[in-house]
């Protein structure tokens, strides 16, 4: 499988708090790879160093071979790579159709053709019935929708998504497994930050642990569950209590 | 087509108002000032209406760019015998080309930081323009009328027409003129906004980090926003101009001028074309009913009440005057339409 995104030695240090320590992984063209960890383990510290919010302390960042490191966050999404915030970051003013169009006109000068664009990224993410509705008076979930859209709409080959199903009721985070399988079919990569287990380890190629900024395992779903290391640290209570409860 | 003026009908309408009433119900000179005013006034807050309103860094100097555009058509036309047709747009070029090199670092700074370095742009054209003896230092620059200044204008009958109708001793032509450059601006400030321009200057203002993490450059759609903006205020300078026959830098570039564009644009509406327009219409047809009340002197009335009035929309509606009727609308739309939406 050919790399689309490859990080190598990659530390982030804020003064003396190391929130990303040597990570190192890639995510192949048309692959799901997920990311996870406690709360504070680096995640979505490390969505922003490859995505151009601050350049990572040490460390390279590769898309398709090419050296990213330290690009500021436009010239990476025209690149093709476009990330969702963990906190949503709705544009309130602006209905949810034009959101979606906002991301559309990366792609074309025309309102007619974003508009176009964005009407199928709009059916595909259920938000078709609310396209004239605010950004800001929506709920969260359909503000989270949001979210994926307007990514969705700049067209990326790689999409991130920052705890996106976090909050989300069964159905809707189906709803959302269901759209990731289907952006893989389209062609894209994912890299996703999720705690929800049930969710992702169907939906995962590959997964990568983090604990304190370290990656501490990479593999399957299959193997990450059965990793010693990774239950002590992380799954231990989590996945267990939630396997109990579903 | 037929869906661009459904959309527009409100303007069409302000329009007709603007064409009929200085013809009919409003016939005196002291009308027709006012209306002048109204879109000198109008049209420079559209232009900061773009870099404030739409894409979010407020300005308090927009009277730099007024006052330049005054200025350079002003020299041009007294100095050289230039059009001010011609010196509208070399101000505006000077304008834009001051607004690209003051802000090419400057967007860096944030919120108050970037409000407070645009009040010092246009409190150092003052200075500047108060202590330079080429265009007249304090005394300011008086404008000769036209057919005084050279004898041959009247020659061809286009001519004339182009220069009569910036002359305003010819009120009526005058101000359809200015109205005609209001309507431009406005279409030119409408188009913006429904452009990819337009979306992305809304992106910035409501999220630099989502624009950023959408491909657009804060940086670049800010200095576009800004430049656009310059450009449009100087022409309204020259039509200031145009219009006082008279310049100095007290006039055009105090703070207090930059704050008209800000106020007008605000009581009507931040971020919505027609707000500056609203504004301005209710902040003149106050004064001039404010001063037939008190008998033609200056009171002071006007200003109270208007103050009062700033303070009362924006703290119940933050979108001003077009706000309260989108609301009002939403309501009414809302109880039509039912479970449609
Ligand atoms: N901008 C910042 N400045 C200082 N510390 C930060 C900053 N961003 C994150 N951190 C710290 O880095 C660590 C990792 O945070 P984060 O990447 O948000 O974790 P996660 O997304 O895995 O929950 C935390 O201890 C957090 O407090
Ligand atoms: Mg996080």
């Amino acid at each position: 499988m050919a790399e689309l995104l490859k990080i190598e030695h990659i530390t982030k240090k804020f003064g003396n708090l190391v929130a990303n320590e040597d990570v190192s992984f890639s995510v192949g063209e048309n692959e799901i790879v997920s990311l996870i960890g406690p709360n504070g383990a680096g995640k979505t510290t490390l969505f922003n160093s490859i995505a151009g919010y601050y350049p990572p302390t040490e460390g390279k960042v590769y898309f398709q071979g090419q050296d990213i490191t330290g690009k500021p966050a436009y010239d990476i999404c025209k690149m093709g790579i476009t990330r969702t915030f963990q906190v949503v970051k709705t544009l309130k003013e602006m209905t949810v159709e034009e959101n979606v169009m906002t991301g559309a006109f990366l792609h074309t000068g025309s309102r007619r053709q974003a508009k176009k664009d964005a009407e199928g990224i709009l059916e595909m993410t259920g938000l078709l019935d609310k396209r004239n509705v605010k950004g800001g008076s929506l709920t969260i979930i359909d503000k989270k929708r949001v979210e994926i859209a307007r990514a969705m709409a700049t067209r990326p080959k790689l999409l991130m998504l920052d705890e996106c199903m976090a909050g989300l009721n069964q159905t809707e985070i189906k709803d959302v497994m269901n759209l990731c399988v289907k952006l893989k079919e389209e062609g894209l990569s994912l890299l996703i930050v999720e705690h929800i287990m049930e969710a992702i380890m169907p939906i995962s190629d590959r997964i990568v642990v983090l604990n304190a900024g370290k990656k501490i395992a990479e593999g399957l779903p299959e193997e990450i569950v059965n990793n010693e290391e990774v239950i002590r640290a992380y799954l231990g209570d989590r996945y267990n209590a939630e396997s109990k409860k579903s | 087509m037929v869906e661009i003026l459904k959309k527009y009908r409100p303007a069409l309408v302000l329009l007709l108002l603007f064409i009929l009433i200085p013809i009919t119900i409003g016939r005196t000179t002291d009308v027709h000032n006012v209306i002048i005013y109204i879109l000198i006034y109008a049209m420079v807050g559209e232009a900061w209406n773009l870099i404030s309103g739409f894409t979010g860094q407020t300005s308090f100097g927009h009277a730099a760019y007024f006052g330049i555009g005054a200025y350079t058509s002003t020299v041009l036309l007294e100095y050289y015998h230039i059009t001010p047709w011609i010196g509208m747009l070399v101000g505006g070029v000077i304008a834009a080309a001051l607004a690209f090199v003051v802000y090419f670092n400057m967007f860096k700074l944030k919120g108050h930081y970037f409000a407070i370095a645009t009040l010092c742009v246009a409190e150092i054209m003052k200075t500047i323009f108060s202590k330079w003896t080429w265009v007249g230092a304090g005394d300011g620059i008086a404008l000769t009328p036209i057919t005084g200044l050279i004898p041959g204008v009247g020659k061809s009958a286009v001519a004339k027409l182009a220069w009569l109708s910036l002359d305003v001793r010819n009120r009526l032509p005058f101000l359809y003129t200015t109205l005609a450059m209001f309507v431009l601006v406005f279409i030119i400030c409408a188009a913006l906004e429904n452009s990819r321009i337009g979306f992305y200057w809304k992106a910035i203002r409501e999220s630099h980090e989502v624009a950023e993490s959408i491909g657009i450059n804060p940086r670049n759609y800010k200095l576009l926003a800004m430049c656009i903006s310059a450009f449009i205020a100087a022409i309204g300078g020259t039509f200031f101009a145009q219009f006082f026959k008279y310049i100095d830098a007290i006039t055009v570039f105090p703070m207090s001028v930059s704050m008209i564009f800000v106020l007008v644009t605000v009581l009507g509406g931040l971020g919505n074309v027609y707000g500056p327009i609203i504004g301005a219409v209710i902040y003149y047809s106050l004064d001039l009913i404010m001063r037939r009340l008190t008998g033609g002197s200056g009171s002071g009335l006007d200003q109270i009440v208007f103050g009062a009035l700033i303070v009362l929309v924006t703290c119940t509606e933050p979108r001003g005057i077009m706000g309260i009727v989108e609301r009002i609308q939403e309501k009414l739309h809302g109880k039509k339409k039912g479970g449609e939406a």
